[in-house]
This record gives structure tokens, C-alpha cells and sequence, in this order.
């Protein structure tokens, strides 16, 4: 039912801007209209107009990089070669040691992140003495924080993983909250009736319902541990963010520079759509929960 | 009915004390940890404030703010003019979506900053390199609920306003916009939090100016008190920013809760 309304109103509104006369949908069911003739147009396939797009968008780049040169813009292949060199001549070890301080940094995060959360939504003295500070900490910037932690923590690994948890730990803490704290009454309710201890409630009741809230949280924490490490980095040059800062310096590398760029958006996409289809796995769960 | 409001306002009043209780008992942990001296980097409150007091005094703070703050409103502009047209592009059509949508969810996911040195590359450490950080900070969210909001326009009315035989112009004016615009507001109040910070971290990683010139200098020449001061004083602006904009999205949606 919600499907075919959402598929209703995508035909509906098809034609509106961007899409100039000649791209009316075929399965319109505008019938207010004159009706348009039926054009069986090859852009109605979606990878086939994501191909033309992203076709023209690669062909641009590849013919503006040989126009204005590697200074400018690194060509194609040269940018493919580049994540070969990426790996072929050592820069690696710094990607590793990246990874590393992101994985434990953000695994802290989420040690700290869940438990917190899950008292904030149960408890709501808890939440009152928490949620000014998380709140205010959650939507400024942490950019200001980093001269403290690098007086703290000098440039080496404790810092870089300290700004990976104070930017990454928000937003599991405001998922798991949101998600404790809508639990279905009657789920909560059956389960006390059942004199369910405290710390099994929250095991085997608050946090599996919260769960996909929680997954969200986790994916959302996850961009923000990478955006992060990166600015750590490109901060005290150090690391990943050393690389990226010096191959766009004299001498100037740029092919080597998309390279990395491309090696951190492939990896940032993967973690994030296996999140998704893990959120998106446990999300039937609870509709059925409802329904039921 | 007067009981409930009553009740209400009780509750409200406690949750007031514990955040007042909460922000007192953080002042005082700071000064106790500060005067202990087990972290070396933490300077008691009572040697900050004093800290601050100077920073208005000599490094001129009030015009450093303005600084950052100009570079973000600029930036918020431009994001929020594209980001609102591109996001109703993307809205509209299922045929730009299938196309963008990829790209503006990767966007989402990936770290914005990695592009700091590619624009010091093409647009140097000034202005014109700080106004691009800012929109690509701010703009990815503005789309993304532009787009949604304008998906969330239920085809019945549309087709009724077909119906009465309304042109697509007035259609886009009188229905499609007003119908997304809790949407596409809350997309710009979160793009004025991006847009602040993407203006800090182009005042301190591309020319230090303004704010990020006071946190460098404070940085650079150890003077602890003043560094938490700073950051303290930017943190409270960029809070206050937030406080501004979520006034402002909620004056300007009170007409669908009356």
C-alpha cells in the first residue's frame, strides 16, 4: 500500500523541473493532461541514464585533465595507476595505522555511547543531567576542541583516537536514547510482569527493540569518526591526512591525491551501506512487532 | 484540564533544576580537577573566565566572530539557494534521483574535509576557498530534505489541483513548497550548524583568520587558560547560532501546529 502510494506520487510529480518536454515518464498517469505521446525513450532505464551521466561526468574529467594538465588534474588512468602506487610504494602503512586508531577510537565510542544512551531513554533523571551537555556538544563544532586534546594528548596515537570518540560519540548516544526511550509500553509492561531483572531488561528488551535506532546511530558515528581522524590529521599532518595535505603540495602529486580520496570514499560507502542492510535486516523485526 | 498544565509545569520545572544542577555540578568538577592539577591541560574556570575577559580586550573577539560568522552566512546563502533548487530537482524526478542520489548519500557518508587540500589546490587559502568549504559542508543536508520533503507531497492533492486546472508554476508555488517546507527549513537550520562549522575549520586550515586565529595563537603560545577559553567562548556562539535557528524554524512553522 505505502509502496505503490510512493510510486503513485513519484509518476506524478516526474515531469516537474529538470526534466525538460521530452523526458515524460511513460507510465505516466497524468490523465488531466493532453496525454503525451508514448516515448519509449532509452533514458527511462535508470542505469542506462546513469551511465550517460556518469559517462559525461568521467569524459569531462578525463578531457580536462589532459587540456590543463597534471598539475591541474591528475588523467583517468593515472589516477587508477595511483592506487596502485598507493600500495606498491609503502603509503599503505600510513592508511593502516589510520584504520587502526579509527577502529579503536570508534569501538570506545560505541562502549561508551550505548550504555550512556540506553540510561538517558530509561532514565530520565539521567537524560535531564546529560542532555544539556550532549545536546550543545552534538550540534556545535568539535573542530575547537582538537588544541585541547593535542595539548592533552600530544599528536601521536592517544589524540587521534580521542578525536575520533568525541566526534563519533554523539550520535549512538542520541539514537540509543531516542530508541530506549519509544520501547513499546506493552513490551516493557509484559516483560516487568515477568519480574524481569534491571540488567536483563535492558539485554533482552530495551536494546534489541531500540536496535535498528541503535544501527542508525552506529552508521551516523561512523561518519563522523571518519570526519574526524581526517581533520585530526590534516591538523598535525600526520597520517592519512600527512598524505593527502603533502600530495596536493610541491612536489605536487595529485594523481596519488584522487587515489586516496577515492581508496577513503570506496571504504567510508562499504562501511556505510553494510550498516544499512544490517539496519535495514532488523527493521522487519519491529514492524512486525506493531502490526502484530 | 488545569490539573494536567499544572502538572506539567511541576515537571518542567524539575527537568529546569536538573539541568541547572547539572551545569553547576560541571563548574565545579572543572575547578576541582583544574586547581588539583592531575590533568595538566585543564585550567580551573575561575583562571579562564578572567582568560576570556582579556581575549575581548586585546585580540579584539567581537570582530574575529563576526569574521567566522560572515564567512558562514555567505556560505549558508549560496548552499541554501542550491541545495533547495538542486534538492527540488532531485525531488521531482525519479529520473534525476536514480542519478543523484548515489552521489549525495556517498557525499553523506564520506569525510568533507578530506577535500581541504584539493581546494587550496584550485582556490587557494582565501575567501573564495572558505566559501566553498562552507557549501560543501552545508549543502548535502539541505538537499537531502529538500528532496524528501517534496516526496512527501500526497499525489492526491496534486491531482485535484490538476483537476481545477492549476498550472505547474502556481502548483509549485501554492502546493509543492508550502507542503515541503517543514522539511526544507529543518534542512537549512541544520545547514547553519554545518555552515559554522565548516566556517571554524576553514578559519583555522586554510588561512588563519578570525576565530581560528585566536585558537591557534592561543595554541601556539601555550596559554592554556586562554585556549579553553576560546574554545569555551566558540562553542557558547555556536550553540547560540543553533538557538537563533531553531527560533527561527520554529517561528516560521508555528502556522501548522495553530
Amino acid at each position: 500500500m505505502q509502496r505503490s502510494k510512493a510510486k503513485e506520487l513519484r509518476t506524478e510529480t516526474d515531469d516537474l523541473p529538470g526534466g525538460d518536454g521530452a523526458l515524460v515518464s511513460v507510465d505516466s498517469l497524468d490523465w488531466t493532461r493532453a496525454p503525451a505521446p508514448l516515448r519509449r525513450s532509452i533514458l527511462d532505464n535508470k542505469w542506462a541514464l546513469r551511465l550517460l551521466v556518469y559517462g559525461g561526468i568521467l569524459v569531462a574529467w578525463q578531457i580536462t585533465a589532459m587540456v590543463k594538465g597534471e598539475f591541474f588534474l591528475p588523467t583517468i588512468p593515472a589516477t587508477l595507476a595511483g592506487i596502485v602506487h598507493i600500495f606498491t610504494e609503502g603509503y599503505y602503512v600510513e592508511l593502516f595505522a589510520t584504520l587502526q586508531q579509527l577502529a579503536t577510537g570508534f569501538l570506545i565510542a560505541l562502549a561508551v555511547a550505548i550504555p550512556v544512551g540506553a540510561l538517558m531513554g530509561r532514565f530520565r533523571f539521567v537524560e535531564d543531567l546529560l542532555s544539556p551537555w550532549v545536546n550543545t556538544l552534538f550540534v556545535t563544532s568539535k573542530e575547537s576542541l582538537l588544541p585541547i586534546l593535542i595539548i592533552a594528548f600530544g599528536v601521536a596515537f592517544w589524540y587521534r583516537t580521542w578525536v575520533v570518540i568525541v566526534f563519533a560519540v554523539f550520535f549512538p548516544i542520541i539514537n540509543t536514547a531516542a530508541g530506549v526511550r519509544y520501547v513499546d509500553r506493552e513490551l516493557k509492561e509484559t516483560a516487568r510482569a515477568f519480574a524481569t531483572p534491571p540488567g536483563r531488561m535492558f539485554t533482552r528488551v530495551y536494546l534489541p527493540a531500540a536496535a535498528p535506532f541503535v544501527v542508525a546511530g552506529i552508521r551516523l558515528g561512523f561518519g563522523m569518526a571518519m570526519k574526524g581522524m581526517v581533520i585530526a590529521e590534516l591538523w598535525v599532518l600526520q597520517g592519512t591526512g600527512e598524505l593527502l595535505s603533502r600530495f596536493a603540495r610541491a612536489p605536487r602529486r595529485l594523481d596519488l591525491y584522487y587515489a586516496l580520496v577515492i581508496i577513503i570514499v570506496a571504504f567510508a560507502v562499504t562501511v556505510t551501506e553494510i550498516l544499512k542492510a544490517f539496519e535495514r535486516r532488523l527493521r522487519p523485526v519491529s514492524s512486525t512487532k506493531e502490526s502484530a | 484540564m488545569t490539573h494536567r498544565r499544572a502538572r506539567a509545569q511541576t515537571i518542567d520545572r524539575r527537568k529546569l533544576a536538573r539541568w541547572a544542577a547539572s551545569i553547576v555540578l560541571f563548574f565545579v568538577l572543572w575547578e576541582i580537577v583544574g586547581r588539583s592539577g592531575i590533568i595538566l591541560s585543564i585550567v580551573p574556570p575561575t583562571d579562564v573566565f578572567p582568560a576570556l575577559a582579556e581575549l575581548f580586550r586585546e585580540d579584539d573577539l567581537m570582530s574575529a566572530t563576526l569574521g567566522t560568522l560572515w564567512i558562514a552566512t555567505v556560505g549558508f546563502l549560496i548552499g541554501g539557494v542550491l541545495g533547495v533548487l538542486f534538492g527540488a530537482v532531485i525531488g521531482s524526478s525519479d529520473r534525476w534521483a536514480s542519478v543523484f542520489d548515489p552521489i549525495v548519500s556517498g557525499a553523506f557518508a564520506v569525510p568533507i574535509s578530506m577535500f581541504i587540500p584539493v581546494i587550496t589546490v584550485y582556490l587557494g587559502l582565501e575567501f573564495e576557498a572558505k566559501i566553498a568549504l562552507v557549501v560543501l559542508f552545508n549543502i548535502f543536508v539541505i538537499i537531502v530534505n529538500t528532496a524528501t520533503g517534496i516526496r512527501e507531497v500526497p499525489p492526491s492533492i496534486l491531482e485535484m489541483a490538476r483537476a481545477f486546472g492549476t498550472d505547474r508554476r502556481d502548483i509549485y508555488r501554492r502546493i509543492v513548497f508550502p507542503w515541503a517546507s517543514p522539511y526544507i527549513i529543518t534542512g537549512l537550520r541544520i545547514g547553519v550548524g554545518r555552515s559554522v562549522a565548516g566556517a571554524i575549520l576553514a578559519d583555522l586550515l586554510l588561512r588563519a583568520q578570525n576565530l581560528g586565529l585566536v585558537i591557534r595563537n592561543a595554541q601556539g603560545s601555550f596559554k592554556l587558560a586562554e585556549l579553553l577559553a576560546a574554545v569555551f567562548f566558540i562553542t557558547i556562539v555556536a550553540a547560540i547560532t543553533m538557538g537563533i535557528a531553531r527560533l527561527v524554524e520554529w517561528r516560521l512553522m508555528r502556522w501548522k501546529w495553530s
